[in-house]
């Protein structure tokens, strides 16, 4: 195995050249995203770990046989979040007919943030909040579930955004406004807000 | 959130499948088979474009009021609407190609259908400044069949004796400054133009013209009186085409 501690703090550009000359490398990247890329799949798609884990393989053998089209003026982080995002779209479907309902915990830095953007810190209970968001972002439309979660559970910046879904930066920043406005909307309807 | 050796087994898996990346070439070539395809396409839409200027400018719409036609009617009458079609799907394409492109998702698609279309006006101005357009235009009226029909309607408005228009290409200079022209359906017009008119001596056996006049028909022989005379220059190849050729006699005739 030709891993060395070194290898842990090299950047993500470096590690996709490296993979290409070999590929037992690859596996420093897979460590680096596999754990956050299936809670970026769960949340979006609200399936089983074991579903999760079958879409995140498919992705990583994806990534592995397109590395020769990464190109550095994109963050490797961005590249590979679009190719989740599109393999989650393709297997709709299949997503589709799955029983729904699995949950993932939400941390609680990120549930008050996704307050305080949306501007609702003052009139909601953050403990039921975290319990309900899920309910109420699997309740929006797909368009505005997805930047939502890369916004405030990710935490992806606006360009990082775009480069993820594939739409000019104007066009993140209204979906993301109106993505705002659906989920204060949600959160009277479900009488979250206080 | 862990889950056991799933990196391991993802290797082991990459391994065993002897899964390997696609090579870089593969993707060089897909982008330039995308680019490649967007410039010829450009290409092709500003021709089109350099034609269509040359259609308008040399189709005759300052004569629209002698032809007691309005120039919105005349227009329509004479539109390259071919031309239009072409340019249509080659904008269509070259956009396309360039909605494809690997950061094209960063502009809106109106900015990307917009700004080919710019390129292309700008790239066909170009290209009729050069004299592409005439050039275009002589090569396909030369050889398209169907080029009157289908790709020059100017054509077809301008053959309406009946109406006081008539197009054809010069086919022999009489002694008495009149001369005849052969029509698009191969017959013979005598053209009697007024004493003040001095323009048949500058005209040649072979060009082709518009006229704007009364027709009459005198025994077996067409006649024209007519008024004004204007060069024809986009289609002026169809006019050389066999079916013409065949009538022209350079010497002048009694």
């Amino acid at each position: 195995m030709p891993i060395t501690k070194d290898l842990d703090h090299a950047r993500d550009e470096e590690l996709v050249k490296l993979s290409l000359k070999n590929q037992d490398n690859f596996l420093y990247l897979v460590n680096r995203y596999q754990n956050r890329l299936l809670i970026y799949i769960r949340r979006l798609t609200n399936i089983s770990l074991e579903d999760a884990e079958d879409i995140l393989q498919d992705v990583f053998i994806k990534v592995y046989l397109n590395l020769n089209a990464f190109k550095n003026d994109l963050k490797f982080s961005s590249w590979i979040y679009r190719i989740v995002h599109n393999e989650v779209i393709s297997q709709h479907r299949k997503l589709q007919a799955r029983p729904e309902g699995y949950q993932v915990n939400l941390d609680e830095n990120l549930t008050r943030n996704l307050a305080t953007d949306i501007d609702i810190i003052g009139s909601v209970d953050l403990k039921i909040l975290r319990t309900n968001i899920f309910k109420i972002l699997n309740s929006l439309p797909k368009k505005y579930r997805e930047v939502l979660i890369l916004k405030f559970l990710e935490e992806k910046n606006y360009r990082e955004i775009s480069d993820i879904i594939k739409r000019p930066l104007g066009t993140v920043a209204s979906l993301i406004n109106r993505a705002k406005r659906e989920f204060r909307t949600e959160l009277t309807k479900t009488k979250i807000i206080l | 959130m862990e889950f056991n050796d799933f990196d391991k087994r993802l290797v082991e898996k990459i391994k065993d499948k002897k899964i390997s990346p696609y090579p870089r070439w593969h993707f060089l070539l897909k982008k330039y088979v995308v680019w490649g395809s967007g410039l010829i396409s450009l290409l092709i839409g500003a021709a089109a474009i350099s034609v269509m200027i040359y259609f308008v400018e040399y189709s005759g719409w300052e004569l629209h009021l002698e032809m007691h036609q309005s120039l919105s009617h005349f227009l329509l009458l004479t539109l390259p609407y071919f031309w239009f079609i072409f340019l249509g799907i080659f904008l269509f394409i070259l956009s396309y190609n360039l909605q494809h492109t690997s950061k094209a998702y960063r502009y809106p698609p109106w900015q990307i259908i917009g700004a080919s279309i710019l390129v292309s006006i700008i790239l066909g101005i170009t290209f009729f400044s050069i004299g592409l357009g005439s050039r275009i235009d002589d090569r396909v009226s030369g050889q398209v069949p169907f080029y009157s029909t289908v790709i020059n309607r100017q054509l077809v408005f301008w053959f309406d004796p009946d109406e006081g228009r008539l197009v054809g290409v010069i086919s022999s200079k009489n002694i008495d400054q009149s001369f005849n022209i052969i029509d698009p359906r191969g017959q013979t017009w005598q053209i009697i133009l007024p004493a003040s008119n001095t323009s048949s001596s500058i005209l040649k056996v072979g060009q082709s013209v518009f006229l704007i006049g009364q027709s009459s028909i005198n025994g077996r022989f067409n006649k024209f009186q007519a008024i004004t005379i204007k060069t024809v220059h986009s289609g002026r190849g169809f006019f050389r085409q066999t079916q013409f050729s065949s009538h022209f006699h350079p010497t002048p005739s009694n």
